[in-house]
């Protein structure tokens, strides 16, 4: 076979995952080959012109932390930012930033052509080669082969995509661009499960047709940061969003229709998510709510379309008209692109390692929609990781497998691998057992050292890393400061708190209810020199000192087991003494720590005693 | 890595005259420090007889410290040797838990014994028996629960948490949207609901304890009050099986009998050596002592000679006995009763009686009662968490409170078998409409 180049690693698909994996892979020194169906799409936000949300704002957080892309990447194409769930607590704040699409494409699509070590290719890969249990490179259809040591599949909603909108139908992946149609086959001829997934995305509509009057605005918030902490300005809301509502004549028109929408027809076969309904579906299961919000997101500075987040649907074209110019301010909306449901090919990625690699095949990673998530941050948060572990195997360096206490990701990837997925899978703040220290205001602390580590930290990020470890720890060694109560006692009172009668540490007082940590900056006149980001960090560890020593101490009490690995060659239908549910479960998932073990459905505590034993037994324990 | 301490009765529970608890991890010595408060070390190896402070009672026990490696599990081991009769063991148990044991689980010891090395590799396929066994029966236990009482009580109490936990999930994740739904109000009065749904499961936790293991009557009197006579009398009329058994040396168990299915265990106590040489206070003391364990005390009083005796701190029945001898009105209430011991008359009522007054929580054989000791923790820990999600819901933030919330749901889940954080993914979808 006649190979055109030798690369250390090929990523293919440029969407979310695919431009963090060649990222990673070109930055931690391997030459990469990035090959896309289409070079417009580098980047493209299919769905909502929008980055975070809860727990996604965390992925893209942690993302940022660890030296990825697409933080940076939102913060050069900001429209509006926003803090979710201010009112609700530090565990479960997240950064929700508004996007100009076109941006982020263009901007994402620069950043990966100045990137040393990695070339862009357009083209369709038709097949993985693998010699010997092992990936040796690609075909592409136009008749090319590519050398590589390592795989990345990155294929979005491509493989086999196809589009519904009512009656009609069309083999396409998101807007116009080219499915991918011969991957899927190789896939299945090297031994992957497939599985097809379904989701779906609303109408675009001309913002000059809308009636602004009848939609409440939604202001951005003013925060003294970006996305990135890399950027440390202070956010420029330059758009607003809208919120506004369907009515019962929107869902009169929904119901008279029902028939002809495919989810009801049976012309859609694939599993789409629950929290990613179609308003078709929202009102024919919840009939006795009367109105359901929308919300109006611009989706370019240079574009007057909307995006109308809230009505995804896939009725016929005639029947989305009806329904959107039902809605009150919508009565002369014109649509731009219509709303649509998209069906594709995913692998079950229980075939997977917690390290994104074929259980079967060394060298091929896969990362992203293709392994049944659903979302922007948790393609990003793939990618990455896929990228970072291709890398090192290359290098030959051990694998990175973030613990369900250090991250989202890892939360993500561990359930990705080891539950049994079968809608699109996005993540939740409730997703996360341990959400109380896996903070937006602390991805940092707990992911920059570790980038850094694997050399995807760069100097201006350490640097500010470890500015704010130095800022931390001055903070700290004033909080065991006293005040007698003769100082204190006026401010205790004016914060409606009681007075004290041997005096209180600054640690004390963060603590009480009534009272922050910026209350002592502006009226105690403390942490002068300290930035807000660190104080806001600071307050939150102290308020909650108690719940997170307790978090804290159910993560060490489940790491004694959860860190113990099992060989990978272990087969579990020849142990003696476990469940027959819990030998096919375990020899389906083959664990890589006990801990990912106990989380399997069905393996009960009794087979993890007895797969200790075996271990005691063979000397591994 | 497995240093977490774990307590459980060694010997079979049951009527007997000793009963072993033992701890095993690392804070075993400490524990064994704490409960007789005994500050020095204790030598491996020895026997010490020693105080034991429990709850109610301070009981007399052999203790025997055995320092790892040397000992059955090959971690710091300490075995109490207290007095026999599920009530004192019990109560160790309950101490050491307090002290920062937990429950041992099936087959927990032998496991311990062979990761430490202290059993042989031959032995390794018969513990896995052992926990497949155990666990199985407790499968079995756990699916005949799941037909009774405590299973739909957790499960319904679970269902409603899952709601409440949903609902404020939902909103977490979903702060975007409109709730049609409860205020905090309403939901922190729905929380209070729950803990009063767990408090009452666990009252039934002191009958679900006399349901196992008996309820205690304690019978004090004047000498010639005719205490004999009413022993008799309970037990005769009853065809259950009169056993003398010494149960603690405090306690002398004279006899037993069942009624409505329930084994009363009869306690003699003061002038019960009525030998006119032993010293008048030795015979109050020793009352004094029996009345603290029992779970009801029959004051038994002589109407042809009254002599009345105080009774402090117990649900107490008077006995006016020998009816037969006198014309005075006998007026049953509430908490008196005249009988005559050595005819019979009322001796039926008086059991209803007893009955009644020690089955505070109206028993029924149709009801569940905690009487299992992980049930208990279990409850008591759920309990607990609901109480520190209650007590802060006002003042701290809801992704903390609902940690609390959900620490409730896991404790109840370690009963029902019901712990899968999908649980509540699921509730989530199914009662609100989210998502773009």
């Amino acid at each position: 076979m006649n190979f055109v180049d030798n690369y250390d690693a090929i990523v293919i698909g440029s969407g979310h995952a695919g431009c963090e994996a060649c990222l990673a892979l070109a930055r931690l020194n391997c030459k990469t080959l990035l090959v896309t169906l289409n070079l417009d799409s580098i980047g493209f936000l299919a769905c909502n012109p929008s980055i975070g949300g809860t727990a996604k704002g965390q992925l893209a957080g942690e993302i940022d932390a660890l030296g990825g892309e697409m933080a940076i990447n939102t913060d050069k194409s900001l429209l509006q930012l926003r803090m979710l769930n201010s009112g609700k607590g530090p565990a479960v704040q997240s950064l929700r930033a508004q996007v100009d699409k076109v941006v982020y494409h263009t901007e994402m699509k620069r950043t990966l052509e100045r990137q040393p070590n990695l070339d862009i290719l357009q083209g369709e890969v038709s097949e993985i080669l693998v010699e010997n249990g092992k990936v040796i490179g690609i075909s592409t259809l136009a008749g090319e082969n590519f050398k590589a040591q390592a795989v990345v599949v990155c294929t979005g909603v491509y493989l086999n995509s196809k589009v519904i909108i009512g009656d009609y139908f069309k083999f396409t992946g998101p807007n116009g661009f080219e499915p991918a149609n011969h991957l899927t086959e190789s896939l299945m001829r090297l031994g992957f499960k497939i599985l097809r997934f379904k989701t779906g995305t609303p109408a675009r509509v001309d913002a000059k047709s809308i009636d602004y009057t009848k939609f409440e605005v939604q202001n951005g918030d003013s925060l003294g940061h970006n996305f990135s902490i890399l950027n440390k300005t202070s956010t420029k809301n330059k758009q607003v969003c809208y919120l506004g509502y369907t009515g019962e004549k929107m869902h009169q028109v929904i119901r008279d229709n029902i028939s002809r929408a495919p989810l009801y027809s049976g012309k859609v076969k694939g599993i789409g998510p629950r929290y990613c309904p179609s308003i078709e579906d929202k009102v024919m299961r919840f009939a006795d709510k009367e109105r359901h919000q929308l919300f109006l997101e611009p989706e370019s500075a240079s574009t007057d379309e909307v995006y109308v987040q809230g009505i995804s649907s896939s009725m016929p074209v005639d029947v989305q008209r009806q329904m959107y110019k039902s809605i009150s301010g919508f009565e002369n909306v014109k649509i731009m692109r219509f709303a649509y449901a998209i069906e594709y090919d995913c692998i079950d990625a229980t075939q997977l390692k917690p390290t994104l690699e074929s259980k079967e095949i060394e060298g091929l990673f896969f990362a992203g929609q293709i392994n049944g998530t659903s979302g922007y941050e948790e393609a990003g948060a793939q990618g990455l990781i896929a990228g970072i572990n291709s890398a090192r195997q290359i290098k030959g360096l051990s694998p990175i497998v973030l613990g369900r206490d250090q991250a989202y990701i890892g939360v993500l990837i561990d359930d990705l691998v080891t539950k049994n997925i079968i809608e699109p899978y996005r993540m939740m703040t409730s997703r996360a057992e341990y959400r109380l220290v896996l903070r937006q205001d602390n991805c940092d602390i707990r992911l920059t050292q570790l980038g850094r580590d694997i050399g995807l930290v760069d100097d201006k990020r350490y640097r500010l890393f470890k500015r704010k470890l130095k800022q931390i720890n001055e903070v700290n060694k004033i909080l065991d400061n006293r005040y007698s109560p003769k100082q204190i006692n006026e401010f205790l009172k004016a914060h409606s708190e009681n007075p004290v009668l041997n005096g209180v540490t600054v640690k004390e007082l963060i603590k009480r209810n009534n009272i922050d940590i910026f209350d002592l900056k502006t009226e105690l006149n403390l942490f002068n020199d300290i930035p807000d980001e660190v104080l806001n960090y600071i307050n939150t560890e102290v308020k909650y000192e108690g719940y997170i020593k307790r978090e804290n101490d159910n993560i060490e009490k489940s790491k004694k087991v959860g860190i113990i690995p099992l060989p990978e060659d272990l087969d579990y239908s020849q142990l003696n003494g476990l469940r027959l549910e819990a030998r096919q479960k375990l020899n389906k998932i083959k664990p890589m720590t006990l801990g990912q073990a106990k989380r399997i459905d069905g393996v009960s505590p009794a087979d993890i005693n007895v797969i200790m034993i075996y271990l005691k037994m063979k000397g591994i324990l | 890595m497995l240093e977490d301490t774990i307590v459980a009765l060694a010997t079979p529970p049951g009527k007997a005259g000793v009963a072993i608890v033992r701890i095993s991890g690392s804070n075993a010595q400490d524990i064994l420090k704490a409960i007789t408060k005994c500050d020095s070390e204790f030598l491996p190896r020895y026997m010490y007889l020693k105080d034991i402070y429990l709850k109610d009672i301070v009981d007399n026990a052999l203790t025997v410290y055995f320092k790892y490696p040397n000992s059955y599990t090959g971690e710091d081991v300490v075995e109490i040797q207290c007095h026999g009769g599920y009530f004192i063991a019990q109560q160790v148990i309950e101490m050491c838990q307090s002290l920062g044991a937990r429950m041992a689980e099936p087959g927990e010891y032998s496991k311990r014994a062979f990761l430490n090395g202290k059993l042989s590799f031959d032995q390794a396929e018969g513990i896995i028996d052992i926990i497949n066994a155990e666990s199985e029966a407790q499968a079995k236990a756990g699916s005949a629960l799941a037909q009774g009482k405590l299973f739909d009580i957790i499960s319904s109490i679970q269902t409603e948490l899952t709601d409440i936990l949903a609902e404020i999930e939902a909103k977490l994740d979903y702060p975007e949207y409109e709730y049609s739904d409860s205020d905090n109000m309403i939901m922190l009065n729905r929380l209070k609901a729950i803990e009063n749904n767990l408090d009452e499961l666990l009252q039934t936790k002191i009958s679900g304890l006399m349901i196992k293991n008996g309820v205690k009557v304690a019978i004090v009197g004047a000498p010639n009050a005719g205490k004999s006579s009413l022993l008799n009398a309970l037990t005769n009329t009853d065809k259950s099986i009169v056993t003398n058994i010494a149960g603690t040396t405090r306690d002398i168990v004279e006899a037993e009998y069942i009624f409505n299915g329930i084994v009363f265990r009869l306690f003699d106590t003061a002038g019960i050596r009525e030998s006119e040489d032993v010293v008048e206070q030795i015979g109050i003391n020793r009352a004094k002592e029996s009345i603290q364990n029992a779970d009801i005390v029959l004051k038994l009083i002589d109407l042809s000679n009254p002599q009345d005796i105080k009774v402090d701190g117990k649900p107490t029945i008077t006995v006016y006995n020998k009816i037969d001898l006198t014309d005075q009105p006998s007026i049953n209430n509430d908490n008196a009763i005249y009988i005559s011991a050595k005819d019979g008359t009322n001796v039926e009522n008086l059991k209803q009686m007893i009955f009644d007054n020690t089955m505070v929580n109206g028993y029924n054989t149709s009801q569940f009662y905690l009487s299992n000791t992980r049930h208990i923790e279990c409850v008591t820990n759920a309990r607990q968490a609901l109480n520190n999600a209650i007590n802060t819901f006002s003042t701290t933030t809801l992704d903390f409170v609902v940690a609390d919330i959900h620490s409730c749901w896991q404790h109840l889940g370690e009963v029902s078998g019901v712990n899968s954080n999908e649980r509540i993914i699921d509730r989530i979808f199914e009662k609100f409409c989210l998502g773009k």
